[in-house]
């Protein structure tokens, strides 16, 4: 059985987007031949920054043959519509079949079709899967009307066996493709002729093309690590992954060589180092472990100099030295000019906008100190000393290091914060009250830290809703969801309890109405909201940190009906209180408790829904006091009687036993079973039937400001 | 196209000779400087309005660009508030483009064969001009040393047939291929003769005497001023009447109209050096600059389809 091999030949597409790319040709492709009903094997994508690369093994040669059936009038119908039929499908009297279909009897036509060739249908697919790619970020170029990553060069499609190949002549933005590719940009000429999958990877590492980009991952780190066991025993490579990654996506043969950071810079802050080099110029820090300094660096060179790499090392020392005598300058600059009062650069952040119509850095920053003082309490954290981290918690903004080098902010804020004699809990706060930024990001411990982080993203959300600046679709322009997925994140990790998120973001509402917050009304716009929208604004950024919150629990293993039972109820505010409930509906839920709890509540949400469709009273005017003495068969007056003691157990409940009411609730079952079996709900008398459905929905509510158990759909 | 055998150069000036004769052989329209104040080589009408519309267009020329916020009194090694770009357009973008690109390399004495020559990712955009594309920096051993465009939208309409653009910043690159590390220091002709001279010689005095305008002296209200007036100007130009009545024909002024915004543009960048202008007026003006840019892109394409209404080459 033959395998198909495809490569898109590029001008250079962007790390990033690499492997997301073979992965979506990957699937189109697969996509399609599914669609054909066509049967292969595995299917594997590689990329280079110059080719997207599929590979999809055991396909047939042909297609198997099929029969395809054409029913026709019925038996019996008019001449003029057999003839009819006949005609439309091109054939004979002689032909037509008989079978009965339902209860009728019709004509039928059958057809074989024989089975096709399998590279036509091929030809077909590919095309039409890669104009099928949604790309993110594509271009034209020349005077092409096919949009794609980057420019493409040629293609390449083959069908192979160990007997023969066939080339697959796909088409598409204006080229055929063939047999052929090419080497290295820089180290091969001319094309090369392929046969099969592994004449390409061999071929190709002849030509200094490893089309693999864990291989080439490899490549580099086998090839500094046996470097560094040779020659430099002291040194030791500050291990990257995400930038690892990138540089992979940067390179079809790494040259990884070694470079030397002048003595005079390896006393710059460790953090400007590392982003000078990473960031910029994308090497690997080598740190020297008996000076406990970031002393050398790797670059990833895409080529093996004549010289050994002599010259491509002496431009990268040369390009960084550039770059971190910059550094070093700014840095200088900046700890001369700044006060030995850090709080009167409050001033300076008026140079700077947060937001069109939210003000500048210093309205941000004083109603971000405002926010911090009212949760500090929950931290215990000194109001002071919130304040005071919140005060600083941007002025770094206007410094030289971070207009420069905008990827330092809060690292340059701790550093010159040490520098005054601030207090080093506080640097540390004006540090990381940015974390979590990323998925991969730790999650401060500082209570400090958490309290303005809290206040700055519940301001920050709060801002954007109130000027009705949401999200929508993929897009999230001002990271809103950022600042949502931090909240939880600080939270959760941190299990802080009892955080009302209505309570604190209420505040932060008010705190936009406050007239005298405002340091350039220039780029301020009147906010005119009244308490009805004000109202509904906080509800929509607590439901937009819910449904956050729904889908990180989600990711992170949790069962999605049981999160949404527990998140989706109504004046849910409380995160930690919510991840204590999922915990203990995901134990419960298993046992026979659960499965007694879930089977009396369907019962019970079951008639009450169908009553109310039935247009009586609705549930929710259902709901209330209960009358005693409309009670008449015994089986209601001891569910009653159940229901009261057990509503008492419940509210002597501590209020985060939520196991212990879950298994309250469910002993229930036994009497609602009986009470369904020989009480009668649907009576003539309104009085007493509401009463009965009054019983069950009182039931019913013991667990409803906790769970939505609705939600849950499965017994 | 033949490789001819290049000669190493020694200066400034025979670097940019080098490109010149390259792509003078490539076949390219070796143009002169636009004459007016630039931030960019895309600002000159060679780049900005010919790559508007369906007909080929290939071009290349030396632009000096003004950046006032990068003065620095003629003290920083590389950074300089008045530099020269290398500007290369070509309409249709050929298919061998990178290609023909690297071998300009070769032509100014990079050896590829001790090089890492790499094309890393870089969209491009110009806000005041609504352009955009995709694209590379291309570094050399991990400096940048070119900016590589596909045109994807210039004037805020979208390029059919996309044109390529390649910006070398020559004083950096030149620093580079002859191994200078301050800018001032290198030799702008060859050194050793009677007249040798240093771009120091040269330019040292003027960066300081428009680092001080910049930053300094400019008057704030005459340039805001000269600012309005260039975007009254550029509107009322473009209004006129399109038959000319001297002529008794058509006669959109669409380049007079350019020019006014270009200077426009640049008065923006004065004053945004001489830090007056507030976040949200940045916005707004670079906005206005925008909205004369697409006016001026809509008339050259008005004018340049009725002249050419069909392109047989082009469908």
């Amino acid at each position: 059985m033959p395998d198909l091999l495809l490569e898109i030949y590029t001008e250079e597409i962007p790390s990033s987007m690499q492997k997301p790319l073979g992965e979506q040709l990957k699937s189109r492709v697969m996509d399609e031949l599914k669609e054909l009903k066509l049967e292969f094997g595995q299917a594997t994508s590689y990329s280079t920054p110059q080719r997207t690369i599929l590979l999809i093994e055991d396909l047939p040669w042909q297609s198997t043959q099929q029969t395809i059936e054409t029913r026709g009038p019925r038996v019996g119908a008019p001449e003029r519509a057999v003839s009819g039929f006949l005609k439309s499908q091109n054939r004979n009297f002689d032909d037509l079949e008989t079978r009965i279909a339902g209860k009728t009897e019709y004509y039928f036509l059958t057809e074989v079709v024989p089975g096709s060739i399998v590279n036509e249908i091929l030809q077909k697919s590919i095309s039409s899967a890669l104009a099928r790619m949604s790309l993110p970020k594509s271009m034209f170029w020349g005077s092409g009307r096919t949009k794609w990553v980057r420019p493409i060069q040629s293609l390449l499609g083959i069908l192979f066996d160990k007997e023969k190949t066939e080339i697959v002549p796909f088409q598409f933005a204006g080229l055929q493709a063939g047999d052929t590719t090419y080497g290295h940009r820089f180290m091969a000429s001319g094309e090369l002729s392929i046969d099969s999958f592994p004449d390409y990877r061999s071929k190709l590492l002849n030509a200094f093309v490893d089309i693999d980009p864990n291989s080439r991952k490899d490549r580099i780190l086998g090839s500094i690590q046996s470097a560094i066991n040779k020659d430099y025993s002291n040194l030791e490579l500050v291990h990257d992954e995400e930038l690892l990654e990138e540089i992979v996506g940067l390179v079809e043969w790494p040259v990884p060589i070694i470079g030397e950071i002048e003595e005079s810079f390896q006393s710059l802050p460790e953090e400007v180092l590392k982003t000078t080099i990473k960031v910029h110029q994308k090497y690997l820090s080598v740190r020297n472990t008996n000076k406990g300094k970031i002393t050398n660096f790797y670059a990833v060179a895409n080529f093996l100099a004549l010289d050994g790499g002599k010259s491509i090392i002496k431009g990268n020392q040369r390009v960084l030295a550039s770059r971190l005598s910059d550094a070093q300058f700014f840095l200088n600059e900046d700890l001369n000019s700044l006060p030995s009062n850090l709080v009167e650069m409050t001033e300076a952040l008026t140079k700077v906008r947060y937001s069109f119509g939210l003000g500048t850095q210093k309205d941000r920053v004083e109603r971000i100190d405002s926010l911090a003082k009212r949760i500090a309490p929950i931290f215990s954290v000194k109001e002071k000393d919130a304040s005071l981290a919140a005060r600083l918690s941007k002025f770094d903004l206007v410094t030289n290091m971070v207009r420069e080098f905008p990827e330092l902010q809060g690292v340059m804020g701790k550093y010159y914060g040490l520098s005054r004699g601030i207090e080093p809990r506080i640097c540390e706060a004006i540090e990381d009250h940015y974390l979590p930024a990323k998925v991969s990001d730790i999650v401060p411990e500082n209570p400090i830290s958490i309290t303005v982080g809290l206040a700055d993203r519940i301001n920050h959300l709060v801002g954007f809703f109130l000027r009705k600046e949401i999200p929508t679709g993929l897009g999230d322009p001002n990271a809103l969801r950022r600042a949502a997925l931090g909240t939880i994140r600080l939270i959760l990790d941190n299990k802080i309890n009892g955080f009302g998120l209505r309570n604190i973001i209420t505040f932060s509402v008010e705190e936009h109405f406050r007239v005298e917050n405002q340091s350039d009304s220039n780029s301020r716009i009147e906010l005119k909201t009244n308490t009805e929208e004000k109202e509904k604004t906080i509800e929509d950024i607590i439901n937009f940190i819910l449904r956050r919150y729904s889908i990180y629990l989600v990711e992170q293993g949790y069962d999605s009906e049981i999160v949404d039972a527990c998140i989706f109820v109504p004046r849910n505010d409380d995160l930690f209180s919510i991840f204590n409930r999922i915990e203990a509906l995901k134990s419960f839920l298993p046992t026979t408790s659960g499965t007694n709890l879930l089977h009396l509540d369907k019962r019970i949400s079951k008639i009450l829904l169908s009553l109310d469709s039935d247009k009586h009273d609705k549930p929710s005017e259902i709901a209330s006091v209960l009358d005693p003495s409309l009670f008449s068969s015994s089986h209601e007056i001891s569910l009653f009687e159940k229901y009261s003691l057990t509503l008492d157990m419940v509210s002597r409940k501590e209020v985060d036993d939520f196991l212990g009411k879950l298994q309250e609730v469910s002993k229930l079952r036994a009497e609602i079973d009986s009470y369904f079996d020989n009480v009668m709900i649907d009576v003539d008398d309104r009085k007493v039937k509401n009463n009965r459905l009054n019983l069950l929905a009182n039931i019913r509510n013991m667990l409803a400001s906790d769970f939505d158990l609705n939600l849950i759909a499965n017994l | 196209m033949k490789t001819k055998n290049v000669v190493k150069p020694e200066c400034f000036q025979e670097v940019i000779l080098n490109l010149q004769n390259y792509w003078a052989d490539y076949g390219c329209l070796i143009l002169q400087p636009y004459d007016m104040e630039v931030g960019a080589g895309t600002f000159h009408p060679a780049t900005t309005l010919r790559s508007l519309g369906p007909n080929p267009w290939s071009a290349a020329y030396v632009q000096p660009c003004r950046r006032p916020t990068d003065g620095r009194y003629g003290d920083n090694p590389n950074r300089l508030q008045h530099y020269y770009q290398y500007q290369v357009i070509l309409k249709p973008s050929p298919s061998d483009f990178q290609e023909v690109y690297l071998k300009s390399l070769e032509a100014i004495g990079i050896d590829k064969r001790y090089h890492d020559i790499r094309f890393v990712e870089d969209d491009w955009e110009s806000p005041t001009l609504g352009a955009s594309g995709l694209g590379w920096e291309v570094w050399c051993d991990g400096m940048e040393i070119s900016q590589f465009t596909y045109f994807q939208q210039v004037c805020g309409i979208e390029c059919n047939p996309v044109s390529g653009e390649l910006t070398y910043g020559l004083e950096r690159l030149a620093m580079y291929v002859l191994g200078v590390d301050h800018v001032m220091d290198m030799p702008f002709n060859r050194q050793g003769a009677a007249f040798s001279k240093t771009y120091g010689d040269v330019f040292k005095r003027l960066e300081a005497e428009y680092s001080r305008w910049n930053f300094d002296a400019c008057d704030v209200e005459m340039t805001h001023r000269h600012f309005e007036n260039a975007e009254t100007a550029c509107k009322e130009i473009l209004s006129q009447p399109e038959i000319d009545a001297k002529l008794g024909r058509k006669n959109l002024m669409v380049h007079p109209a350019y020019d006014q915004c270009i200077k426009a543009s640049h008065l923006f960048n004065l004053l945004d050096a001489r830090g007056v202008i507030s976040p949200i007026e940045r916005a707004a003006m670079i906005g206005r600059v925008r909205a004369l840019a697409k006016q001026c892109g809509e008339a050259f394409l008005a004018s340049e389809l009725e002249e050419c209404p069909t392109n047989p080459d082009m469908e």
